[in-house]
């Protein structure tokens, strides 16, 4: 279990994680999502070590993670800035890699060098960005380690390549079970991928649940603006649209069947709302 | 392959049943585990056993422990008889609401269906 | 892998064709000093090696903080794992290094032989160890600094890092000042060696202090500042 206390993380007087308190049960692919800024970034900072936090505390079975030889060895953290230097070659990282790796599988790397069109012999400098984070992917996967954190490294990826990551990540997790967590933007691509999803904004937390609670969570109902404001009566409004005489409403509320059936006999229609949308509505809604 | 209207697992859970009331999948016969339900599907192995889960507490699958998950003997019979129950409140009437709301008359409905018989 | 073993193989194709540069340069210009004067009276090897040893060190010292460091935690090390390690692999280079600056003046005396100038610091037997003496805590000391003033900026910007520099800059300035050796053979500091190797030690102990403090919990960072 990954347990973080009141963790607080700030650049001078910016504070960019306030006061964040969350149990990770450990062995799940989590989703961080959150618009930039959240605090995703900094948060999985002080997650791997990265960053000493200004408060609180970061801790891996009872055991502080800071510094920690036993905690940092199974953590691997791959950010989008790619912690190589430029004068080195992509065999020289993934060799470096495999000296200090202790779970390190040099045959996966290699497999997946492949995969990722990669050029052994090519220096970082002259990688392109999707190159870049390709390597980012071949670092964060081939080292296994107990706790992998993919920062937004991906998204530099054409949708091939993306495709082809979410494939062996999936692949890779069920072959030998961690914890995984990605911080993304593009909601809808891969929140079949996860299992829970944590949502940042403006360096709290807004949720964290099941991926799957979150899927019909929410509902948009449409129709006449008097009758639309009569079925939605008291429920929580995430969003609302009006054109003319016609009024549409994100709920965060689901109805059953029978309420459907007499909000359509008075003339409305309803329609899901997808997790991106539900994202979108829910960190606008935080911000009024 | 799957939408946004309803958890995912929930989905899997229809989908199966589907299979299952359209023969797809025969009774007794084994069905995918889920990691392979997942890898196949691209998505979380815990969404594809928590719809497993929810199947075998409809007694729709059953767990051969160290083998694998089977379709249960009777759950084609199980199934249909749900369905018959619903039928009317889940399909029928939705069908007269929408017939009264474009403004078909039950007789013409009557005589389409005589057409049927 | 240990980090320190892990640091020697990553420098370890930098130290040949550095040394090799080292010879060949060196070999060159004393070449055609002696082929132009008929001797050389100062040791060209003390010069050339003498002084790589030093700045070599320095830049070691740096780039261990600015490119190493954040390899190192990438993969899985701490910060203080990382600092064992790198001052083992410190303390071995410049020990190397004084062994090569020394070993290299006694060769060059033997093979200079006849072309040896009036000026120029035969090193005897005696002589090795107490030059070994004397480079090995200079080269030391570069390397901390290095390391120190790299550190500086690296967790403070350039404004706080140019402070830094200052108080960086003292084990070069203790070290060399008091130990350090010139074209000409050992120079005499006018302090016996016994206290001019303790406050050498002492600046450059400090320093290592510092220099802990400041990368113990330092936000590992993409670049500078």
């Amino acid at each position: 279990m990954i347990e973080l206390r009141d963790l607080t993380v700030r650049y001078g007087s910016a504070v960019a994680v306030d006061d964040v308190s969350l149990d990770l049960p450990t062995g799940k692919i989590y989703g961080l999502l959150g618009r930039n800024g959240s605090g995703k970034t900094s948060l999985l900072s002080a997650l791997a070590s990265y960053r000493r936090p200004a408060r609180g505390t970061v801790r891996f079975d009872g055991a502080d993670a800071f510094e920690n030889p036993a905690v940092m060895r199974n953590t691997c953290f791959i950010r989008d800035s790619l912690d190589v230097n430029d004068s080195e070659r992509v065999r020289g990282v993934l060799g470096f890699a495999s000296w200090m790796r202790p779970g390190w599988d040099a045959g996966y790397a290699a497999r997946l060098v492949e995969v990722f069109e990669l050029e052994p012999r090519r220096r970082i400098s002259a990688l392109s960005r999707g190159q870049r984070s390709a390597l980012g992917v071949v670092l964060g996967l081939a080292s296994r380690a107990p706790l992998t954190i993919l920062d937004e490294t991906y998204l530099g990826m054409d949708a091939v390549a993306r495709s082809n990551f979410y494939r062996e990540l999936l692949a890779d997790y069920l072959a030998h079970p961690r914890t995984i967590i990605l911080s993304t933007h593009l909601i809808e691509e891969v929140a079949d991928l996860f299992e829970r999803v944590i949502i940042l904004d403006r360096g709290r937390v807004l949720l964290h649940e099941e991926a799957d609670e979150l899927r019909g969570r929410g509902v948009t109902v449409t129709g006449p603006a008097a009758a639309v404001g009569d079925f939605a009566g008291g429920r929580p409004v995430l969003g609302e649209q009006s054109l003319g005489g016609v009024r549409a409403v994100t709920l965060d509320w689901r109805p059953d069947a029978a309420e459907v059936a007499r909000g359509e006999a008075a003339g409305l229609t309803f329609g899901p709302v997808g997790l991106q949308e539900l994202f979108i509505h829910l960190t606008l809604e935080a911000a009024r | 392959m799957f939408d946004d209207r309803s958890p995912i697992y929930l989905q899997i859970a229809d989908g199966i049943k589907n299979d299952v009331l359209s023969g797809a999948l025969k009774e007794d016969e084994q069905v995918m585990s889920t990691n392979q339900y997942a890898a196949f599907y691209r998505i979380n192995p815990a969404t594809a056993a928590k719809g497993f889960a929810q199947l075998v507490e409809e007694g729709v699958l059953y767990k051969k422990r160290g083998i694998g998950m089977f379709v249960s003997p009777d759950a084609r019979e199980k199934l249909r008889a749900a369905r018959r129950e619903r039928f009317f409140t889940e399909v029928v009437d939705p069908m007269l609401a929408e017939a009264r709301r474009v403004g078909i008359a039950v007789d013409e409905i009557v005589r389409h269906l005589g057409g049927a018989r | 892998m240990s980090v320190h073993a892990a640091l020697f193989r990553v420098y370890r194709p930098i130290i040949i064709p550095f040394a090799a540069i080292l010879i060949t340069v060196d070999l060159l210009i004393t070449t055609l000093v002696v082929v132009g004067n008929g001797e050389i009276g100062f040791s060209m090897w003390l010069v050339l090696a003498g002084s790589a040893a030093k700045y070599w060190l320095l830049v070691v010292g740096v780039m261990l903080v600015v490119m190493q460091l954040r390899q190192f935690v990438a993969n899985g090390a701490t910060r203080h794992e990382f600092m064992v390690g790198a001052g083992v692999f410190g303390l071995t280079m410049s020990a190397g290094f004084a062994a090569v600056v020394v070993l290299g003046h006694a060769l060059e005396g033997l093979v200079l032989g006849g072309s040896r100038g009036d000026g120029y610091p035969v090193l005897s037997a005696a002589g090795l160890l107490g030059e070994f003496g004397q480079v090995f805590p200079v080269a030391a000391g570069y390397l901390i600094s290095g390391a120190l003033i790299a550190a500086g900026f690296y967790r403070w910007g350039a404004w706080i890092g140019l402070a830094v520099m200052v108080g960086g800059s003292i084990p070069v300035g203790v070290a060399d000042g008091l130990l350090g050796v010139d074209q000409f053979g050992a120079k005499a500091a006018g302090m016996p060696y016994a206290a001019a190797l303790t406050l050498s030690l002492a600046a450059t102990a400090v320093a290592a202090w510092v220099f802990h403090r400041v990368v113990s919990d330092v936000a590992i960072r993409r670049t500078a500042g």
